[in-house]
């Protein structure tokens, strides 16, 4: 196994209660607008949307590119923001196929220390409850930590099931 | 994402991973005893046994996180004394067993380990350890669900002593 980081940039976001999390260095893009085709990723996970509170799109990669490194980056940099990250959105052709989805706010980067993770509970495999992978213990929230190919993956068959 | 750069992702995965200890099952039990003393929990109507050995705990459960799409026996995972535990109803897996779960404001949690694995069951009343006969072959057990060992009588009541191993192993989806 690779070498373990202490701490790693989260991308934190909402799905009506739950709380989830990403490794934000992957995350290709945040954009306060939403569009109504895009699937919201409470749908992937048998929740609701909260009903009343704002949104915002995150984009994902599903394939490699040079041009994933520096967006990352450019993320990374706007750490530092509680809100409304500015949108990233390119019209370069050239651009890495991105898979959306909405989420809820409160949405914001965080530097998650590896002594606040948590895996999965003793015997129940790693992969059992995916697209959670393990949880961070922020001040007594449990923030669910989501596997982004997995929740690509969840996304475009639900996309699948959804246009046949 | 179909890329084989190790990706920050990887790296979430492997700081979850270095986190685990490895689980190992073993079965300890011994058949040769004429009685055991188990934990009694009431769930709806139902009086469950466990063995005493298996039960860690029994406390008063605090905030459940749901973890998303589950089946309805699980409802989430709760911090037990700084450790994550799978939260179980036994009320979908005894289905036609009057085990509906009641009293949402007097309930327990009975933590039961078997090897390195543990589960939370959500009770609606817990008695104290008493000793319970082990239960005769009953040929109509192969009718009920694989966790339940079998049924005995206390007091004026009919207990289903329930198989700690077998009931974590289905409960999180191991069989």
């Amino acid at each position: 196994m690779a070498a373990v980081r202490s701490s790693i940039p989260l991308l934190r976001f909402a799905a009506g209660s739950l709380q989830l999390g990403i490794a934000a260095e992957d995350v290709f893009a945040v954009t306060p607008e939403t569009w109504t085709d895009d699937l919201h990723i409470a749908s992937i996970l048998g929740v609701h949307p909260h009903p009343q509170r704002e949104r915002r799109t995150i984009r994902l990669p599903t394939s490699s590119s040079t041009e994933l490194t520096s967006s990352s980056l450019a993320l990374t940099e706007l750490a530092g923001a509680e809100m409304a990250i500015t949108g990233l959105a390119s019209t370069d052709p050239n651009r890495p196929a991105l898979c959306s989805f909405q989420a809820d706010m409160p949405l914001e980067v965080i530097e998650c220390e590896a002594e606040h993770i948590m895996p999965m509970p003793a015997g129940v495999p790693a992969k059992m409850w995916r697209p959670v992978m393990g949880f961070v213990d922020i001040s007594q929230t449990i923030i669910l930590l989501l596997d982004i190919p997995s929740v690509v993956e969840a996304l475009l068959d639900e996309y699948r099931r959804r246009t046949t | 994402m179909n890329d084989s750069r190790r990706t920050a992702n990887d790296d979430l995965a492997n700081m979850v991973a270095s986190r685990r200890t490895p689980s190992q099952w073993e079965s300890d039990e011994s058949d040769s005893d004429l009685a055991w003393p188990c934990l009694l929990i009431r769930v709806g109507s139902r009086w469950c046994g466990l063995r005493a050995e298996s039960v860690s705990e029994v406390v008063v459960p605090e905030g459940v996180t749901k973890i998303p799409a589950q089946p309805e026996h699980v409802l989430g995972v709760s911090l037990v004394h700084g450790r994550l535990v799978p939260v179980i109803d036994v009320g979908p897996l005894m289905p036609d067993m009057d085990a509906k779960l009641s009293n949402p404001r007097g309930r327990r949690m009975a933590v039961v380990t078997h090897g390195e694995s543990e589960i939370g069951l959500l009770a609606d009343d817990a008695k104290g350890v008493i000793e319970l006969p082990v239960p005769e072959y009953d040929p109509a057990a192969a009718a009920r669900p694989a966790f339940i060992r079998g049924e005995v009588r206390w007091e004026e009541e009919l207990v289903c002593l329930l198989d700690v191993p077998t009931l974590i192993q289905l409960s999180i989806g191991l069989v």
